[in-house]
């Protein structure tokens, strides 16, 4: 068995690749590798809102109410539209307006990162989060001529839908008989093969805290911790926003982490999860497991349903 | 009168071997389900000895790595918050 492993700064973060062969030689693997290199950077080129020439920063600054775009973005649109409606609207691609106005206006710098406990000792009451009052109105959709239409003043924001989605395609790209793992901001896709053991790290000191055993899909966390800032009033703000109030969400969750059929899928439902609070989260994430990380420091394992199943009579008799 | 008794003393006959048959089946430790059904997960605890980072250098290689991603002592891939 060979194995290569790649790393490489990524979406704000790092891009984590790990390949295993038994049938490639070492250097096959590394040029799988920098393959799955190249179609990360070209998708964080493309979808990048910190990036002045990408196709995002295009459209956002396009007057026509409907773009011709590349297939990529329309494939984007069409993930947004799809988690705006699997997550019941808490999942929005259009608040970028909201999120500048929180002061999210540029790349992160760490050293904006202000301390989770401080925040989380004068936030406002716990609740969960709600959709937006436009949500079901298409305000982003792609039209009959396959142009991305858009309401009047609305811009995309993919965030985390852009890791999942380059996880996702770059692993789609692998020949079969590859095992893989390909992490892009903290958003995995796994498969080929053996199942994965996928670490969960802490919202406040990544250490890990979990391991989830996966065979192919995906598996996302989102939270709060990571860019979370103080306004000048000395209040506190961050990056997932409540779409019905255009705030920061305090649910009484600092992250969840979640396992699906994709990382794209994953990263939906963490982000659903977080925003629901810990009593929606819980009934979201038992159909396939998942961890939750409390406000108070509590690690919340949820496992997915036992399932035995007996062997089918062919295979029982072979 | 008592034809029914063959019936129940049968019906309960079968439900315990397959109850025993799939106490067994977790008992053994394994989970039949993870061989057909993608993207189901199970968990285990974190382990106490910990994991560094990932490699320093870009790209590392090991030849002789186990099929499983942290039985050989690397680092497993991780998710966390961005």
């Amino acid at each position: 068995m060979t194995r290569v492993d790649l790393s490489f700064p990524s979406m704000g973060g790092e891009a984590m690749v790990r390949l295993e062969s038994a049938a490639l030689d070492r250097a096959a693997l590394e040029r799988l590798a920098d393959d799955v290199h190249a179609r990360v950077e070209t998708i964080e080129a493309a979808l990048s809102r910190f990036r002045p020439g990408s196709e995002l920063n295009a459209l956002n600054g396009d007057p026509r109410p409907a773009v011709p775009s590349s297939p990529l973005l329309r494939r984007t649109v069409a993930a947004a539209a799809w988690a705006a409606e699997r997550s019941g609207g808490l999942v929005d691609a259009t608040l970028l307006g909201e999120l500048e106005r929180q002061g999210y206006e540029d790349s992160w710098e760490a050293d904006r990162r202000a301390d989770i406990e401080e925040a989380l000792a004068v936030a406002p009451r716990r609740r969960p989060a709600g959709p937006a009052r436009w949500h079901g109105e298409h305000r982003l959709a792609i039209d009959e001529a396959g142009r991305i239409a858009r309401a009047p003043g609305v811009r995309l924001d993919p965030g985390g839908l852009a890791k999942g989605m380059a996880a996702d395609l770059a692993a789609a790209a692998l020949p079969a008989g590859v095992r893989y793992a390909i992490s892009c901001g903290g958003d995995v896709a796994v498969g080929g093969g053996e199942p994965w053991e996928v670490a969960v790290r802490s919202a406040r000191s990544d250490a890990e805290v979990h391991r989830l055993r996966v065979r192919a899909g995906g598996v996302a966390t989102s939270g709060i911790a990571a860019r979370i800032w103080q306004r000048p009033d000395g209040s506190f703000a961050h990056h997932v926003l409540d779409p019905a109030t255009g705030q920061p969400a305090w649910t009484g969750l600092v992250a969840a982490t979640a396992v699906a059929a994709s990382a794209l899928e994953a990263e939906v439902l963490a982000k659903t999860a977080l925003l629901s609070g810990p009593l929606g989260a819980r009934r979201l994430l038992r159909r396939r497991g998942g961890v939750l990380q409390h406000d108070d420091g509590r690690i919340e394992v949820i496992p997915p349903p036992a399932v035995v199943r007996l062997p089918l009579p062919a295979r029982a008799a072979a | 009168m008592s034809s029914w008794r063959p019936l129940v003393a049968g019906t309960v006959g079968v439900f315990l071997i397959v109850l025993a048959f799939l106490a067994g089946q977790l008992k053994s430790g394994g989970d039949p389900g993870l061989r057909s059904n993608a993207a189901a997960a199970t968990s285990q605890p974190a382990p106490q000895d910990g994991f560094g980072a990932g490699p320093s250098a870009p790209y590392g290689t090991d030849p002789s790595a186990a099929p499983n991603g942290s039985s050989d002592g690397l680092a497993p891939p991780a998710t966390h918050q961005s």
